[in-house]
């Protein structure tokens, strides 16, 4: 099972990278085609990309990562808690076909991420599934751990049945002990063929209809009326596990299956991983924390690149009173201390995604890129071939943008890995601080948090998140040094 | 002047500039954002009350707290201007509006009376003994003393009909010391005191008249004494023996009639449950009648309502316009004819009542203004004061969590921090140089392949999180080294050694987090600088000349390569400063970043301002300082030349 599993792991991660380095490129290469671009690289640019891919280490975790960062783009296919499929098929009344009902919670969740609220209503897309439609009682949603349990083998039906009514037993057992324990501390002897009190008798009453409706259940699963199909890695951020035995955090690597006094609760398998104080498993955590990281950081170096390189080239374009002006602005703005700042307007307002972005951008994101540029614009505009198509009578708009820019568009590219670095560090700081993104989010600042509130007891939450933290912010890093190195090499000679 | 000067003063000039565009602009978040200061204060503080009052915490507790909050809460909106609009409130902030200050008149207690003043209180005494001695002689004959004439107290029955009604209703709508009342009765030759009406009786010939006269003489004569002494030290005694200047007595006066008058309208109106609202009078109307009056209205005033303390003044004239108001979390309207009707004399009577208040509290107001004092409800006289005092004058404003001025605070705090702070950046240094020499020297070999991993993770993470792996990776494990705080309990006792190893012991996983902000880019720096010079043409000569290489290396490229990390040294310690708040959370220092990130956790606003006043000068002069640096040591650099 667990060979299997790592088997399809490794097929994730092929199709993860086949679709990010193969299909991806060659489809937006077609497209671009067919709209009338054509995607046609200097020889310096071609010459500078294949010496990016000379720098191996660099070259490997750009491959890693973008791959990393796309397949986490549909992490909900394979660490979800919810099914990819379940279907149950109800038994026929009298006079009735039999009605099968399934869904796709896993894959519907995936759909509302992306689609609007309304759209994704409009689709009946529906991440949430109730226990009625799967033989179940209630209108919740179906407890899918216990589901996939029962649909892999219905024996399971049969001890979860057994053992409430062993918990009956035991409880009636404990209230006699008890009872026998008050009635010495008052000089009497209990007597156990007294019937037992009303609550208690509706309350054992209760728990045997339950036996008896696990044990009927138990028919349906038995004929495979119940179809269910969990991910590869059945957690989420968003489902807290609070029929775990003991209060979360749980340590991780503890692989014992605990029963415990709760009658409903059956024995449960405690995730690899562990989980973090409010009960989510930390592995996808980590995961769903990679994904909603990098989406900000991507998100603000976009943002902030848009606005930074207009600004710089507009004052490396024009110069004059505006460069002088905005040069002023920006050094007014540079000496904000944005962290302090921003986690002051966080703390009035209640911050989302987006808010934090735009504050990040606002702030700080903007102004790094804008001296490069305009040290690039400035320098650019001297060339001949701006004169040249100036003297054609080119716009000023169609000169900065399809003349220059191509042309000096190194230092994006060079300061992005970097920028995507602090950014990162940033939302982490932020959840760190408790000013970050909405709790129910997944975060590693939060984790880190969580941590280090409870250093002593549960290191292992900043050991994760460390670790998670570590290897994207290296890989990043050492993107940053092979690009700069392929764009701007220094050969050093020296003597000896 | 030269290009350089001008650029340096250019950047002082700019430095004001930065200062108030970024104050102004956190300032203005903080006003404008729904839910500002005083509300999140209000909020915090009831949380506070809350946990402390608990299971025990009895009304009287609760009580007491709230008049902290009232106090604590006057002083916010007076330092923030709250009243004022936000350019204004600013330039109070900033000092360069006057504005009105509060500060307190100490009372002196009477047991520390200065020599001459008592006399004062033996007079006093005097006074109050020919008092007691008249009263108990008049008794004989069951008459009393009241402004300078004697008096017997009068039945009711005994007044005519229509004058006692007059004199009835002139009670109720009066308070002490019933002026019309009395008007009104010395012209009928009687009087009114401690409750009962008084008629003038004529003084005899016998002996008892001779006594009675000789008593109410000296009672005036000791008067006029205290009255002379009082004009003389320009003091007077309270009744409960505290000292009071004499400019303060019409003050006390006017407060005392106010708070009369105050008591009995409140009286009046808590028994019919009604409340007293700019001059009207209102009752209360429930959630549901008001909905049914007007559906929009209603939701519109919950919707503000709920808003909570910014929006109150817009509730406010919302529901005046509908004759309406909103006061103790619930909605009132004004009274209307049926009260009127249904019982005119306690109409009336109020209406008397909230026109005497009103005029006491102008009476009071004026005095107030004229003489440049307020006085609270508990007596304690305050000095109004119009002047400029905010951050320009050192005001920084007083923090309501810990109760002590701001910049005491925070130069505490700041010489936490800049132990840190500094000892990581020597530390910084101490490693970086040598570690890009070596880097430099032995480019491309396992050397610097090996140490080029460490300075990519170090850019990598951020040093609070580098210190965290360090305390629970190493300081879970080993007792040697403590999870927090600045320094070891009882440092001041130890021996000179044990205090620097115990200093040393708490600052090893802080300082290593603040030197992994700098580490990697003063390191590549450093190697980059170096390899850049040792390639040049000088660097050529000297070997040519057969200079050995250490010397090559050392004496004459390495001096040149230093410049550029030494231009980094004003804004690395800013950047110590600013981004050290982080690590000071993570390892529980004492520092001004903690300080501050606990100040806005706790909403804490005058320190929440003034740390980052500070922040932002360190940061400021952090780059002027570097760049006058760079410009000392390397003569090729130019700012400011075209």
């Amino acid at each position: 099972m667990i060979l299997f599993k790592l088997l399809l792991v490794v097929l994730i991660c092929l199709a993860g990278w086949w679709l990010t380095h193969r299909a991806v490129p060659w489809t937006a290469v077609k497209l671009g085609r067919l709209a009338g671009f054509r995607m046609k690289m200097t020889p310096l640019t071609v010459r500078r990309v294949r010496r990016f891919q000379q720098i191996r280490r660099g070259y490997w975790c750009f491959v890693i990562l973008t791959t990393a960062f796309v397949l986490s783009l549909f992490l909900e296919f394979y660490v979800n808690h919810r099914p990819l499929y379940i279907a149950f098929e109800a038994p026929a009344a009298e006079g009735e076909d039999t009605r099968t009902h399934r869904q796709f919670p896993a894959i519907a969740s995936w759909f509302r991420l992306w689609l609007p609220e309304a759209a994704s209503e409009r689709l009946g897309l529906s991440a949430d599934t109730r226990s009625e439609d799967f033989g179940l009682k209630g209108d919740s949603s179906v407890p899918y751990h216990d589901y996939s349990r029962w649909a892999r083998d219905p024996e399971e039906l049969e001890k979860d049945a057994a053992s409430i009514e062993e918990w009956i037993e035991e409880d009636k057992e404990r209230f006699h002990a008890m009872m026998e324990e008050f009635a010495a501390q008052q000089d009497e002897v209990h007597d156990r063929s007294e019937p037992l009190p009303d609550d208690k008798i509706a309350e054992y009453e209760e728990k045997r209809a339950e036996a008896a409706f696990l044990r009927e259940l138990k028919t349906h699963f038995e004929a495979g009326r119940a179809r269910i199909l969990m991910p590869l890695w059945p957690y989420s951020h968003q489902q807290q596990l609070l029929h775990l035995p003991g209060q979360p955090p749980h340590k991780p690597f503890v692989r014992d299956t605990v029963s415990t006094d709760d009658p409903t609760a059956s024995p449960t398998r405690i995730p690899f991983f562990g989980t973090d104080f409010e009960g989510n498993e930390i592995l996808a955590q980590i995961l769903y924390g990679f994904r909603i990281s990098f989406a900000f950081a991507m998100s603000v170096a976009f943002i902030g690149y848009l606005i930074g390189v207009s600004i710089g080239a507009m004052m490396g374009y024009f110069g004059g009173w505006f460069d002088i002006i905005v040069q002023r602005i920006i050094e007014v703005w540079g000496s904000i201390p944005f962290l302090f700042v921003i986690i002051i307007i966080a703390s009035i307002m209640q911050p989302s995604f987006w808010l934090l972005a735009i504050l990040l951008v606002c702030l700080q994101a903007w102004i790094g890129i804008t001296f490069f540029m305009r040290g690039e614009f400035y320098r650019e505009k001297a060339r001949d071939y701006v004169q040249a198509a100036s003297a054609i009578g080119v716009g000023d708009p169609k000169i900065i943008g399809r003349h220059i820019l191509p042309n000096a568009l190194v230092p994006v590219v060079t300061y992005l890995p970097f920028s995507i670095v602090a950014y990162i560090n940033t939302l982490v700081a932020l959840d760190y601080l408790g000013f970050g993104l909405p709790p129910e989010s997944p975060s590693w600042g939060r984790l880190l948090r969580q941590g280090a509130e409870n250093i002593i007891n549960h290191p292992h939450l900043v050991g994760f998140a460390v670790v998670a933290m570590a290897a994207t912010l290296f890989c990043v890093v050492l993107i940053g040094e092979a690009v700069r190195e392929a764009f701007d090499p220094r050969k050093y000679s020296r003597l000896r | 002047m030269s290009g350089m000067t001008t650029y340096f003063i250019r950047r002082l000039m700019l430095v004001p500039l930065t200062f108030l565009a970024i104050t102004f602009m956190v300032y203005s978040v903080l006003r404008v954002v729904p839910g500002g200061p005083i509300e999140q204060a209000q909020a915090a503080m009831r949380m506070a009350a809350m946990e402390e009052g608990g299971a025990g915490g009895g009304t009287i507790t609760g009580e007491a707290d709230l008049q902290i909050d009232e106090e604590a809460m006057d002083e916010l909106k007076r330092y923030y201007a709250l009243d004022r609009s936000i350019p204004v409130g600013y330039l109070q902030w900033l000092g360069l509006w006057r504005r009105e200050m509060h500060s307190r008149v100490p009372a002196v207690p009477a047991d520390e009376f200065r020599e001459d003043l008592a006399r004062l209180k033996t007079t006093r005494e005097a006074q109050h003994e020919a008092e007691t001695r008249l009263t108990a002689h008049l008794e004989e004959r069951g008459l009393v003393y009241h402004k300078d004439g004697f008096f017997e107290p009068l039945e009711p029955a005994e007044m005519p009909g229509d004058l006692r009604a007059r004199a009835d209703l002139l009670r109720s709508r009066s308070v002490e010391p019933h002026y019309p009342l009395q008007k009104l009765l010395a012209d009928e030759g009687m009087a009114f005191a401690d409750g009962n009406y008084l008629r003038r009786v004529d003084a005899g010939d016998d002996e008892f008249w001779v006594e009675a006269h000789r008593l109410a003489k000296r009672l005036t004569g000791t008067r006029a004494q205290y009255d002379a002494i009082v004009e003389e030290t320009g003091h007077d005694l309270l009744a409960d023996g505290r000292l009071i200047q004499r400019e303060f007595i019409p003050l006390h006066r006017l407060k005392e009639a106010q708070i009369a008058v105050s008591e009995q309208l409140q009286g009046q109106l808590a028994e019919q449950e009604l409340i007293e609202f700019g001059g009207r009078i209102y009752q209360p109307i429930s959630w549901e009648d008001l909905k049914g009056r007007d559906e929009r209205l209603a939701k519109r005033a919950e919707a503000l309502a709920e808003a909570g303390f910014a929006r109150r003044d817009r509730l406010l004239s919302l529901l005046a316009a509908h004759d309406l108001t909103w006061q103790n979390e619930r909605y009132y309207e004004t009274v209307g004819a049926d009260l009127r009707q249904s019982d005119p004399e306690r109409y009336e009577t109020l209406e008397a009542l909230i026109d005497s208040h009103r005029l006491a509290t102008t009476r009071l107001e004026r005095i107030e203004r004229e003489h440049g004092y307020a006085i609270n409800d508990q007596f304690i006289v305050f000095r109004i004061k119009r002047a400029l005092s905010g951050i320009l004058q050192l005001d920084f404003g007083r923090s309501y969590t810990y109760g002590e001025p701001v910049l005491s605070l925070v130069a505490s705090r700041f010489e936490v921090s800049l132990w840190f702070g500094l000892t990581g950046f020597f530390l910084t240094y101490l490693i970086c140089i040598p570690l890009g020499i070596i880097k430099a020297i032995k480019h491309r070999t396992t050397v610097d392949t090996a140490t080029s991993i460490a300075v990519f993770l170090g850019y990598a993470m951020p040093g609070f999180v580098v210190s965290l792996i360090l305390l629970a990776g190493v300081a879970v494990h080993v007792e040697w080294l403590p999870l927090g705080g600045h320094k070891p309990e009882g440092i001041e006792d130890m021996g000179w050694l044990e205090a620097i190893l115990g200093r040393a012991r708490h600052m090893l996983i802080p300082v290593i987090g603040y030197m992994v902000a700098g580490f990697a880019a003063m390191t590549i720096l450093m190697k980059n600088s170096l390899l850049d010079n040792l390639g040049s043409d000088y660097v050529r000569t000297a070997f040519a000349k057969g200079l050995r290489e250490r010397r090559v290396v050392f004496v004459h490229a390495l001096r040149n390569s230093l410049i550029p990390i030494t231009a980094g040294l004003g804004s690395a310690l800013a950047l110590l400063f600013a981004g050290s708040f982080l690590i000071e959370t993570t390892c529980n220092i004492d520092g001004m970043g903690f300080l501050g990130y606990q100040a806005i956790v706790q909403r804490d606003y005058p320190i929440t301002l003034g740390v980052l006043v500070f922040l932002v000068l360190i940061q400021l002069f952090g780059n002027i300082i570097s760049d006058l640096i760079w410009a000392t040591i390397d003569p090729r650099i130019r700012f400011g030349a075209a």
